[in-house]
This record gives structure tokens, sequence and C-alpha cells, in this order.
């Protein structure tokens, strides 16, 4: 049970971003929620590649022994970096909607429907 | 080696090079000035659609190509593990489609943007988009999917943005960018379970180690059901489909057609993850990895839904861009009504034969089609709004008495999309329709239903717009760039209509073959 | 090389585009032959082609806007517009989820069936 652990809380967190992002209104909370699915995945992601008792994957005077897989570090970071630069961009369309509805309330900032 | 040699064997990875680099380099010649940006882009964009003519010759003619980034022969490490691109007729297909649609949406934002600022910034985004669907189609790593996934979906959104005067770009933007983001995350998820299972990424391998392993476990059904979810949700099929009409509608006139090409990039990631990965043949085993009866039944439900829901939406609209974006949903839902009835009957050889085949013909002879003919109609409506400056149709008329070439373009697109002979929509319909029937013939039947209310609702657009009486000052027609651009899709559209047998022939039997491969002789 | 190839053979039948070509053009010529044996300088009625406005005089610019030019079909299909349509809010909560509730449904129908 302790091993599934790290499963269990990305699982957990993709399910609250999920919720946060159907009951709240407000566009940033979204935003933020987004933000911690990402966060969910790339947990998931890490937690994959642990081996029991293993050390870090780097050769360079390395002890010796099993080392976790590197291949989900990789594409851990190259999540993180796409994780930002979506957070950037949702947050200045936040910023530009505010200037122009003057509202972040996603119940009322919608004027395209039908 | 010759320089034909090098540009044969590195053209998979030069379509994607460059616009890439175009893209980095137009920011910098945009200091010169705001046309040296659009040659720029041009000139990249045409310098990919050739590598892609090179691609298409090569696969045609000697079956998939395969590119491993960074290979020398003799390493010790097995190819599978590298980043690999892989390009068979089915992606080869979905380049062509990017290509023509770039090359004409650029000629025709020469005159389209020219009125704005910031042109080099659009031009940026309009080559980073062909990068990332180049990228979805071209790749064999499900991870690399991913990436691309998120460059096309974060490029298109900056491009529905562009307009910064109205405060409804951010909020269609924000929409879709939310909606790509979180779709994004599950398919990171998806990812993460294949490679947790085998230790892979590469499609095929993946494939070949779930038929070693006996089959689709109940992770991987898990899998498929994320990416199915994620997979029509970029391709805009109901009832995903809600930021779809308002990032088409908010969208400056050109990128409404390459948002259209974006999205059967999606279309072509769920049938690549259907046909290549879980109905992977064995021939040992003689099993596929998947009974995907009940996946082809999704798939079917998913785009009968699409067409309905789609035209029926369609027909209340008052704004042009808004009526056409409902028709691109419709239109797709004939695609996966299409591919679906030939996932459905995958794994039955004798239905196959009798219809799968040409069920799956039409499906895929339908993407092109689609591609063609609604990036016309998105072409023509922003022509539309070039000059009438607004988009409602209640307030426009007239204007077919001046603009004589976007009317008789704007007919030919509406012609073909209904579907009406000799266009091109008919043919690949009829396969469709031929072929559903034998399947279940209710379907059939609602197809024809939403084909007749297709015709209905670009009825109303026609005399809408370009019929009744003059306007006050009448607009004259529109510059010859733009012209140019629709030119090219128009020419396309009518070779495609009178030689239908060609392109079935040369360039979607390939695809149907790539993605069934052990039909020997379709 | 490529034989240009006007047609396509699905499963049940074979659609030819020139030979379609051919016959539309053919038809049309035979259509033309008929229409000008005809008699010349047909009657002119009044008002033909007007819309009608009940004997008042018609403006210059009578036109049914575009919103109402299908108003039989929506009226019609009330019943299925109305919730329809209504669904399509505009919110972006809603719009997720019809995400989840599709994901929840797919997935269900995948693994248990």
């Amino acid at each position: 049970m302790l091993w599934q652990l790290p499963f269990i809380v990305s699982a957990l967190l993709v399910i609250i971003g999920l919720y946060i992002c159907i009951a709240k209104t407000n566009l940033i909370k979204m935003v933020m929620g987004v933000s911690l699915m990402e966060s969910g995945a790339n947990l998931f992601l890490v937690s994959l590649g642990y081996r029991k008792g293993g050390i870090a994957p780097i050769y360079t005077s390395s002890p010796g022994g099993e080392m976790v897989m590197p291949t989900p570090q990789a594409l851990t970071l190259t999540s993180i970096v796409i994780g930002v630069a979506t957070t950037a961009l949702m947050l200045s369309f936040i910023v530009m909607m505010y200037k122009h509805y003057r509202t972040c309330d996603a119940r009322k900032a919608r004027r395209l429907r039908g | 080696m010759s320089l034909w040699d090098f540009i044969g064997t590195h053209s998979a990875i030069l379509a994607v090079a460059f616009p890439l680099l175009g893209a980095f380099l137009t920011p910098v010649v945009g200091r010169l000035g705001e046309k040296a940006s659009r040659y720029v882009s041009f000139f990249f964009l045409s310098l990919a659609s050739l590598m892609v003519a090179f691609m298409a010759v090569r696969v045609w003619d000697s079956g998939p190509l395969v590119y491993t980034l960074g290979y020398r022969s003799g390493s010790s490490i097995p190819q599978f593990f590298r980043i690999q691109l892989y390009v068979d007729g089915f992606g080869v297909f979905m380049a062509i489609i990017m290509a023509v649609v770039s090359l004409a949406v650029c000629m025709y934002s020469w005159a389209f943007v020219d009125r704005y600022t910031g042109q080099e910034k659009y031009y940026t985004l309009l080559q980073l988009v062909a990068v990332g669907s180049y990228g979805m189609v071209l790749t064999g790593d499900i991870f690399n999917l991913f990436v691309f996934f998120e460059i096309s979906s974060m490029a298109l959104c900056g491009l529905v943005a562009f307009r910064t005067e109205r405060g409804e770009s951010f909020e269609a933007a924000f929409k879709y960018m939310l909606y790509s983001t979180i779709s994004g995350v599950l398919l990171l998820f998806a990812v993460g379970i294949f490679y947790g299972e085998y230790d892979l990424l590469n499609m095929r391998a993946i494939a070949e180690a779930m038929s070693s392993a006996g089959g689709a476990s109940v992770l991987d059904k898990i899998a498929l059901g994320l990416l199915v979810t994620v997979f029509s949700l970029k391709a805009g099929s109901v009832p995903m489909h809600m930021p779809t009409p308002d990032a088409y509608s908010e969208a400056p006139g050109g990128i409404s057609a390459i948002f259209v090409a974006a999205s059967q990039a999606g279309l072509y990631a769920l049938f690549r993850t259907s046909f290549t990965i879980y109905g992977h043949y064995d021939p040992i085993s003689g099993a596929f990895n998947l009974d995907t009866y009940t996946l082809g039944w999704i798939v079917i439900v998913l785009g009968i839904l699409s067409m309905f829901i789609g035209v029926t939406m369609a027909l209340v609209q008052k704004d042009i861009k808004r009526l056409m974006a409902y028709h691109a949903i419709s239109q797709t839902g004939y695609m996966f009504l299409g591919v679906g009835v030939g996932i459905a009957v995958l794994s039955d050889p004798v239905k196959m034969a009798a219809f799968g085949v040409d069920a799956m013909r039409g499906g895929i002879f339908h993407i092109i089609n689609h591609a063609l003919y609604k990036g016309l109609l998105f072409l023509t409506a922003g022509a539309v709004f070039y000059r009438a400056q607004t988009r409602n149709l209640n307030e426009m008329h007239g204007l077919g008495h001046t603009m004589k070439y976007t009317m008789v373009f704007f007919m030919i697109g509406a012609l073909a999309i209904a579907g009406i002979p000799p266009m091109n929509g008919f043919s690949s319909k009829l396969l469709i329709y031929e072929s559903v029937y034998q399947f279940n013939p209710i379907i059939a039947a609602i197809a024809m239903l939403v084909s007749v209310l297709t015709l209905a609702s670009f009825v109303k657009v026609f005399y809408s717009a370009f019929m009744g009486p003059r306007p006050e000052n009448p607009p004259e027609e529109v510059p010859p760039s733009m012209l140019a651009g629709m030119t090219i899709l128009v020419v396309l559209i009518l070779f495609f209509s009178l030689f239908p047998g060609l392109i079935v022939t040369r360039i979607v039997d390939p695809a149907v073959r790539a993605l069934v491969p052990y039909l020997g002789g379709v | 090389m490529c034989t240009f190839n006007p047609q396509i053979d699905t499963g049940s039948g074979y659609w030819d585009a020139l030979l379609f070509v051919l016959v539309f053009i053919l038809v049309a010529i035979i259509v033309y032959i008929i229409r000008s044996m005809g008699v010349a300088g047909a009657k002119k009625v009044e008002h033909r082609g007007e819309p009608f406005y009940f004997g008042n005089p018609v403006p210059e610019t009578a036109r049914v806007s575009a919103s109402n030019v299908y108003w039989g079909f929506v009226k019609a299909m009330e019943k299925y517009y109305r919730p329809v349509q209504g669904e399509h809010t505009g919110n972006v909560n809603d719009y997720v989820s019809w995400m989840v509730l599709t994901m929840g449904a797919v997935l269900l129908l995948l693994v248990f069936l």
C-alpha cells in the first residue's frame, strides 16, 4: 500500500484539478486547477521511474548498484517547461480579458455563446 | 553524398525543421520592415512543402520511411529507444494537406493582415502551427506527439487572440487554451501509462510489446479511453466541441483554414492509436491487440452526434464564421463515421473486405476534401469580412454584385461541402454512404439528412451575404494575393472533383494500406 | 505514369465524374434547344417576383434577414432546439464537465464491454 502512494496522490491531484475546473467560476482559480493537474501528471511520471533502492542515474563517480530510470525524468522536465508556457499564456489571456470585460467570473465573461 | 540524397534521407526532419527555422528568423527579419517577414515565412513554408513532396514520392514508391534522429549505423543502442520519425502513407497524406493549406493561407495572409501591426508575430505563430502539425503527423513516438500537440495548441491560441482590440478574441483563446491544456495533461497521463507498462515510447514498439504480452490489459484500455477522449477533443467532435466555434470565429481570416488542418492532426492521432497500436495484427498468434468492436461503435456514435448536432446548430447561427465552424464539426463527424465503421469491423475479415475498406477510403478521402473546401469557405468568409467589416449575416447584403470572384469561389465551396455531384465532396460521401449502409442503414440515412441540412445552411449564407439589393457603397473585389490563395484551393478542388479515381488510387489507398497493413491488395 | 482516372469504384457500383459532366452538358444542350423552340416575348405580369406586402408599396430594400430565413424549420424543431441551444452556454465550467462526462462514459464502455 505504501509503495502505491505516489500513484494515488497523483491521481488525487488530477481529480482535484478537474474538480476545480468544473466547480470554481473564477478564471484564475481554473488556471491554478490546471497547474495542479500538471503537477499530478509530473508526479506520476517521476514515480514511474523509481526502482527500489535505486540511486540517481548519474554515471560520474557513482557508488554502483541499480539506478532509477532516467527517461521519465527527461519527460517530466519537458512537461514542466510546457506547463510553464501554457500557464503564462493562459494568465496573459486573463489579464487582457479583464481589461476588456472588467470581470474574471466565468459566468459573466461569456459573450460568445449559442 | 549528393544534395538530392541528403534531402531524400533527411526530408522527414527537414519538413519540421524548416518552418521552425523560419519561425525564429521571422521576427529578426521583421526588423527590416513589415513586408519582409511575409516573404521569409512563405519561403520557409514552401521549402517544407517541397520536403513533403519528396517524402510523398519516396513513401509511395518504396514503403514507409523510418528516420531515427542522430543514428549512425553500428551504434549499440537499439533504434526504437531513440526518437523516430515514422512516415507511412497516412502520415504523408496528412502532411500533404498541411502543406497545401499552409501555402494557401500564407499567400492569403499577405493582404489580409496588412491592416494590422505586429505582422511578424503573426507569421511567426503561423509557422509554429505548421511545425506543430507536421510534427504530430510525422512522428513515430507518442511523447513527441504530446510535445507537438502542445506546440500547435499554443501557437493556434496565440493566433486566435491576434486581434487585441476585441475582448472576445481573448475569451475564445482562453477557452480553447484551457481545453487543450487539460487534454494535454490527460494525454501525458496516457503516455505515462504506456511507459510504465512497456518501458517504451515508440508507437510501433508498444504495439508489438502489447501483442507479445497477450493483448490489451485493463490499464491499456484505460489509456485507450483517455487517448480517444483527448484526440476527439482536438478534432472537435461533439460533446467536446464547444470552444471550437468560439475559436474559429474569432481567429483572423486565414487562420480558421489552418485551424481546420491542425484539428485534422488530432484525427490522425486518433486513427494512429486505434489502428497501429490497438488494431495491431500479430500473424503468429492470429489475434488483434484488442477486439475493436466497442471502440469502433464509440467512434461511430461520436461521429453521428457530431454530424447531427453540428449541422442543426449551424442552421441557426448569425455569425458567418461561427456557422462555418459548426459545419467543420459536422463534417468531422463524417470522417469519424467512415473510419469508425472500419475500426468496428477490423477483426472480421469478411466484412472488412466487403465494406470496411471502402468506408475507410471514404472517411480518409473526406479528410483531404474537407480540408480543401472548408479552407476555401473560411477564406471566402474572411474576404467577406475584409470588405464588409462585419461578420453578422443580418447586416450584409448584395455583396455578389461587385465581389464576383469571391461569390464564385463560395459557390464552388458550398456545392462541394453539400455533396452535390460532380464535386469532390460527393465522391467521398458516396463512398461513406454505400459502405455504412451495409453496416447499418439507419446511420446512412442520418448522414444523408445531414447532407441536406448542410446544403440548406449554405444556401442561407449565400442568400444573406451575396444576393439581395446593392449596398450603399459597394465593396470592390479583394486584393489579388487573397484571390491567389483562394485560387490554389479552388484549382485543387476542381482537380479532385474531375479525377477522383486518380486521387483515391494514388493518395488515399496508400493511407488505407498503411493503417491496415495485413490486408493484401487493398 | 499516372492515368487521370475519373472513376472510383465503390463496393456496390461506380461513380464517374467526367461521365457526369458530359451527360450534364448534353442534357443542358437539349434543354437549351427545347427552350429556344418556344414563343419569344412572354407577357410581363405586374409585381412578378416581388415580396407580398399586402398591397402596400414595396420598399427598396425588402428582404428577409438571415436570422428569419428558416423560421418555419426552427419553430417546428423547437422541442429539439431549446435544450440543445440551452446547453451551449459559453461557460467554461460546462465545457469541462462535458469532457469529464464523455471521458467517464468512454472509459466505462471500454473497460467493461
